[in-house]
């Protein structure tokens, strides 16, 4: 039986010794990581706004930087719809109430669109995704899921491309400036139908999913109304 | 008869120890005892306390499951003669149904009985016919739209996985049909869920069932929303036509008298356990009835459902004459299959209203009670002792 | 391997196949649910637990006549903690989306059965040599399962295995589909239970 300093002075030299090691394997990758939590979530956007890296293989780190650069900018807005001097990356977009990062597609002072990020529950999980917007500021351009829980082949279908694409050219506003959010029907939409410029094809045996989605769409929307509407405003 | 009898003894050395073909002794021994009756006596469960023997009671659930069948081949008719709008007798309609269920059936037997022999060859046992009865219920559980190679892959699953692993007819845990269900129901979800399978329909059409109507509704009465659906939809979800069985469902189980007849046939004949049957109608019924009482508080459309719907809305009554009352995976004492019964239609209520994933859980409310019938019995055989004890020391 | 003892040959290949962790010591299993999806992420998992055990083994082995026996547990502990962190941290900062999908499960090789059982079963009665050995075996063994386990999985519920689609289009199109309950957890199940029914017949093991 070994003495209790002895013990004593064991432990806290390996917890020393571990504790060092920790830490500098900690401070020295953090930068790394920090890079690439960013990135990806540039490629995020970038995808909901249909930008593809250029030798359509997988985006490299410094073409995402690039381009990203020469094209978005990110900016947080007020309850209002006034820009703030915040920084996106201090915004939690899916718990913050009172400030809205908005990241805004320009080319040569030319706004292209708007990304917004989107989030809400689903049948089993929080889908978390971006939604992007034409210039016009009520036009669907595109809408992405980096993160969800659903059945794969029933609620999962909203990753796949089919139903993605759904989404584009479908408007949230309707002709009296009104916020109505983006439907998603049972089965395919009808052409014919009145309502058929706000509404997408549903994935089959996804009634919940399809629903949730429609429901936290139209939320996330409406925070960001005041601010299109100014927008609106000022292109007269 | 004499010649069979003949012909059967004369190739029998053939199949006896050191015959030239004994490995297939299991197939000869079917074909005799399906034809003749036996004098061996039953070794291992389920046990049948009385006159007949296993096969008999088996071919008599096939027996049994016959109308559930010629019921199913009308209904996929007449189903789709409504969604092409087209008029039609009932003998195309049968004609064109049983076109349907030929198939699924034949390729459920031919999988099935692949599975048995293949298992009896191994195992050097004779064949069992409970394999019989599963292939009967496995298409009864299906919608008619459902791809063949699935109904093969299923089948499969649920003879291996949900029998024979555990050791062949009589050690199953789990109903073999309804675990066939199961894999099917989550491996091709889309084949067997949602609105597009329950009936043959042109494309892009709709055709769901009574309970996927009111399913993730909110801020609606059932009833209502289901006397919508029969305005607007061709199909017609009035309880009366729902107990007739004339909507979209799995093949077997939309017609409620057949399976009420067949319910009764089975008691009467001394099968299977009316406890269950009762037990669960009164789980359901109570539950409902608790589900009602709590709706003004929700704005879950389910819980508006009464008892009396619930009962003729999909296919509870099928499980729970056909599935429930499986004598291996059912509880073996007479008050736990109160219980036993009390759970299953308590379950299939709760799972039915509470998550709109599921429209239908009969399925699940069965096979989760599969899993607590040992446990069910084993307090009911504990009780027991404990009160015979108490008597003794008095 | 003359360079081997027999015993260090039996630390090394005894976990492989006669006491395989998984199969037959029903150990860390709940990694083997989460992780099989894809066989990349398999393979993945199975490396970091090579590197834990191994490094894990060794270093217990070296400290295992100065650990004071009161608070070896405690010991073990940390250092399989620290291990577990630090490839963690490399994984986010090299193989980002590789750690995302496999999110906590790296984390939680701290309370990997596997790890704890070998350090205190072998590693503080063995030489240095014989417990890195034994780590890298049985890393190799608990990864033997995880990546079958994974191709099944991702061939039946994918249609590809380690990313390449093995599973031709022209089938889809005549109405194949994919297994959606392989993806599920239960799948895992299943595969895992026919893996050790396969495993206990061909090693000749009767139910205990």
């Amino acid at each position: 039986m070994r003495s209790n300093s002895y013990t004593l002075i064991f432990t806290s030299l390996i917890t020393i010794f571990f504790g060092f090691l920790l830490s500098v394997a900690a401070t020295s990758l953090k930068p790394r990581q920090d890079i690439n939590i960013e990135i990806d979530m540039k490629k995020n956007i970038l995808g909901a706004l249909g930008i593809e890296p250029k030798n359509s293989g997988k985006w490299s780190i410094d073409e995402v930087q690039k381009v990203y650069k020469e094209n978005i900018v990110g900016i947080v807005l007020d309850k209002d719809g006034y820009e703030t001097d915040k920084d996106p990356k201090n915004i939690d977009a899916d718990k913050d109430m009172n400030f809205f990062p908005i990241y805004i597609h320009k080319t040569n002072d030319n706004i292209n669109g708007y990304v917004i990020p989107i989030s809400g529950k689903g049948l089993w999980s929080t889908l978390y995704g971006y939604f992007a917007i034409e210039p016009d500021c009520e036009t669907a351009k595109g809408i992405t899921f980096y993160k969800h829980g659903e059945t794969p082949g029933l609620g999962g279908e909203v990753e796949k491309k089919w139903f993605q694409d759904n989404f584009k050219g479908k408007k949230f506003i309707d002709g009296n400036n009104t916020l109505v959010g983006i439907q998603v029907v049972k089965g395919s939409v009808d052409k014919s139908s009145k309502e058929a410029y706000r509404q997408v094809d549903g994935i089959s045996g996804a009634t919940i999913t399809s629903k949730g989605l429609e429901v936290f769409l139209k939320e996330d929307l409406a925070k960001y109304q005041a601010y299109f509407n100014l927008n609106k405003e000022a292109i007269g | 008869m004499q010649w069979l009898r003949d012909i059967l003894d004369k190739v029998a050395p053939l199949f006896e120890k050191n015959g030239k073909l004994e490995i297939l002794h299991p197939l000869y021994e079917a074909t005799d005892t399906i034809l003749f009756s036996t004098d061996e006596k039953t070794e291992s469960g389920p046990h049948i306390r009385d006159n007949i023997d296993i096969k008999r009671v088996m071919i008599l659930v096939v027996v049994s499951l016959v109308p559930c069948y010629i019921f199913g081949a009308l209904n996929i008719g007449y189903q789709e003669s409504l969604t092409f709008g087209l008029s039609s007798d009932w003998k195309t309609n049968l004609i064109s149904g049983l076109l349907k269920i030929g198939p699924i059936l034949a390729v459920t037997f031919a999988t099935g009985a692949f599975w048995e022999v293949l298992f009896a060859v191994i195992r050097k046992h004779s064949i069992s016919e409970g394999f019989l009865v599963t292939c009967a219920l496995i298409p009864l559980t299906l919608p008619a739209t459902i791809p063949l190679w699935q109904v093969a892959v299923g089948t499969s699953f649920g003879i291996v996985i949900g029998k024979e692993i555990f050791g062949g007819v009589g050690m199953n845990i789990f109903n073999p049909a309804l675990t066939t269900r199961a894999f099917l129901y989550f491996t091709y979800p889309a084949q067997i869920s949602g609105d597009k399978v329950w009936a043959i329909a042109p494309d892009g059409y709709s055709g769901a069932t009574a309970l996927s109507i009111p399913a993730g509704q909110l801020d609606a009465n059932a009833v209502t929303l289901l006397n919508n659906a029969s305005i607007n939809t061709v199909f017609d979800f009035s309880w009366f036509n729902m107990f007739m069985g004339w909507v979209p469902g799995s093949i077997g189980e939309t017609n409620k008298i057949i399976i009420i007849f067949s319910a009764l046939f089975l008691i009467f004949t001394g099968i299977t356990s009316w406890r269950i049957m009762i037990g669960s109608v009164i789980g359901l019924v109570f539950t409902a009835l608790l589900t009602n009482l709590l709706s003004p508080y929700s704005s879950n459309a389910m819980l508006t459902i009464p008892p009396h719907y619930h009962l003729v809305m999909g296919s509870f009554l099928f499980g729970t004459v056909f599935m429930a009352t499986e004598p291996v995976t059912s509880s073996h004492t007479e008050l736990g299959k109160w219980y036993y019964g009390f759970f299953i239609g308590m379950l299939t209520v709760i799972i039915r209203s509470i998550n709109p994933a599921y429209p239908e859980g009969i399925m699940l409310a069965i096979l989760l009670m599969n899993a607590f019938a040992p446990l069910i019995d084993y307090f009911v055989v504990k009780s027991n002792i404990k009160k015979r004890m108490t008597r003794y020391a008095q | 391997m003359a360079l081997l003892s027999k015993k260090s040959k039996e630390a090394f290949k005894d976990p492989l196949m006669a006491s395989n962790p998984i199969s037959l010591q029903v150990l860390g299993i709940c990694s083997a649910l989460a992780v099989t999806v894809q066989v990349q992420t398999a393979v993945v998992m199975t490396l970091a637990v090579i590197a834990v055990l191994a490094a894990s083994n060794t270093t217990i082995s070296l400290l295992r006549n100065k650990i004071p026996g009161k608070v070896r547990i405690i010991i073990q502990l940390s250092v399989i903690a620290t291990l577990v962190i630090v490839i963690d941290q490399i994984l986010k900062a090299y193989m980002y989306d590789m750690s995302r999908q496999l999110s906590v499960f790296i984390a939680l090789i701290i309370t990997n059965c596997i790890v704890m059982g070998r350090a205190e079963a072998f590693a503080m009665q063995n030489n240095p040599k014989d417990s890195f050995l034994d780590g890298v075996g049985n890393g190799l063994g608990y990864g033997g399962i995880l990546i079958s386990v994974a191709v099944f999985r991702e061939f039946l519920g994918n249609g590809s295995v380690y990313g390449v689609q093995i599973v031709p289009e022209t089938l889809y199109s005549y109405g194949y589909e994919n297994m959606g309950l392989m993806v599920l957890a239960p799948g895992a199940f299943v595969i895992l239970g026919l893996i050790v029914w396969l495993h206990r017949i061909f090693a000749g093991i009767e139910a205990e």
